[in-house]
């Protein structure tokens, strides 16, 4: 971003802040150009989301079933230590007098009491456990259904769209077993691929989507995406021209860092 | 079958907002974390996983920033959104956690050791969500060299300074300097052209 109001290194000086290694010639300079440029901290703030996107490229895990229960466990037992007072201390002369009148007079009584309690709260408790197990197996099968009605959902979005194209995808020398379908929406801009077998990338690699377009020479890059255990990968198109009716669509497979002007490898073609 | 009243209380707080369900818990309405662990548990667990590489002490880290929540005012909306909040804090904890143990050889070590596991036998890992964000997150990373991602990976994942990045990188703090600075800024430009 062009800022002809600021000096040439103000994007440094601001990355330097969040990443934490300004000198303190550095960090004065920017403390300056913040009192008089207080829009600047919008800037910082941007800076900021971007480092912090980190946070968002990490491969995402299910944290285990038994975590949920633990944590609102302990969360409950929290809130009520914080609602509930404490109670006031007896002095001990009180407690004393009041041990002796509770053993005097209603000493066998209590006992008889208590054991009644004790085997009607065995129960309960024992009621309330296998109400628990069945409460979560349940939430566990919800669950379940509702992240695979997740994934499906935008392919049948894509499906209902009158212009949608769907090729039939199978597998290079490289990939034999690979097959699965591509589906092109022109119309909301959008690619699914629901592939089957697709080799897991070794880091450094991902897998580029190209389209054979008839007005194109050269095969136009779509995209690129990693595989998945799920095998739905979803994207958006990289240019226009790829929802303009391609003859094939293929997948190669690349280092991250080529550039996207010529595929690599070929792994899935479409029937021609 | 009738409904009991957690699930009746969860479904009336689905579809408030992060602060909303926020403020229900800190009223006590202990389901309004119910609603927080389903938007937020698999993040960060995932980013504890990333940091610590250890399934039992992203569990604690989990539990740990959960119950923070719990506490009153920890979360100050004026300084910016609850996702980011719990970002920070999961990072935070994770690398306190992580230096806590003096560990990073021992870090290292497991790192070499999972990733030769996982290149064995099938990956554990779910699913990277390929949703538009990612991908154009992950466009973003790789229009950086090799060396801006690496210095930069290690300054968020592991919150190492510039002269520990240097000594292990055996480059010289100039370097480590000048290369996170211009990685940081390729990657706004790259994701704000792309918004």
């Amino acid at each position: 971003m062009v800022r002809p109001d600021l000096p040439d290194n103000w994007q440094d000086l601001v990355a330097g802040k969040i990443l934490n290694n300004l000198s303190d010639d550095e960090a004065a300079t920017l403390d300056q150009l913040l009192q008089e440029h207080p829009d600047l901290l919008q800037e910082v703030d941007r800076y900021q989301e971007a480092f912090a996107s980190y946070a968002e490229a990490v491969p995402l895990r299910h944290p285990p079933e038994q975590l949920e229960s633990r944590i609102m466990s302990l969360a409950q037992t929290r809130l009520e230590l914080t609602k509930t007072p404490s109670s006031p201390m007896l002095p001990v002369s009180h407690l004393k007098r009041l041990f002796k009148v509770v053993l005097g007079i209603g000493g066998a009584i209590a006992a008889f009491l208590l054991l009644g309690f004790g085997l009607r709260l065995q129960s309960l408790s024992s009621q309330l456990q296998q109400a628990n197990n069945e409460i979560e197996t349940l939430r566990r099968e919800l669950r379940a259904a509702q992240s695979q009605a997740q994934e499906i959902r935008p392919v049948l979005e894509i499906l209902q769209q009158p212009r949608t194209l769907v090729h039939g995808l199978e597998g290079s020398e490289l990939a034999s077993s690979a097959s699965g379908s591509l589906i092109l929406s022109p119309d909301n801009n959008q690619v699914i691929i629901v592939v089957h077998n697709l080799p897991l990338l070794a880091d450094g690699q991902i897998y580029r989507l190209w389209a054979k377009v008839p007005t194109q020479n050269t095969l136009v890059y779509c995209g690129q995406f990693n595989s998945n255990p799920q095998g739905l990968i979803q994207l958006t198109p990289a240019s226009d021209l790829c929802g303009a009716n391609p003859t094939q669509v293929v997948i190669t497979i690349d280092a991250v860092t080529d550039p996207t002007t010529q595929g690599g490898p070929l792994i899935m073609h479409s029937r021609t | 079958m009738a409904l009991d009243f957690s699930s009746l209380e969860i479904a009336s707080l689905r579809h408030l907002s992060d602060e909303d369900v926020l403020a229900a818990l800190q009223e006590g309405r202990v389901q309004a974390l119910n609603i927080l662990y389903q938007r937020y548990a698999q993040r960060i667990y995932s980013l504890s996983y990333r940091i610590l590489n250890s399934a039992e002490e992203a569990e604690d880290v989990t539990q740990e920033v959960f119950l923070t929540l719990v506490q009153r005012d920890t979360y100050q909306r004026s300084r910016g959104t609850l996702k980011a909040y719990l970002t920070t804090l999961t990072r935070s904890r994770a690398i306190d956690k992580l230096r806590s143990k003096g560990s990073r050889d021992r870090f290292l070590q497991r790192w070499q050791r999972l990733s030769e596991s996982e290149q064995e036998t099938s990956p554990p890992l779910e699913a990277i969500a390929l949703s538009e964000q990612s991908h154009r997150l992950h466009e973003a990373l790789a229009a950086l060299s090799d060396s801006e991602r690496e210095i930069l990976e290690i300054a968020y994942y592991e919150g190492c300074s510039q002269s520990e990045i240097a000594k292990r990188l055996n480059l010289s703090i100039g370097t480590v300097k000048t290369r996170s600075r211009q990685g940081l800024i390729k990657l706004r430009q790259h994701l704000e052209t792309s918004r």
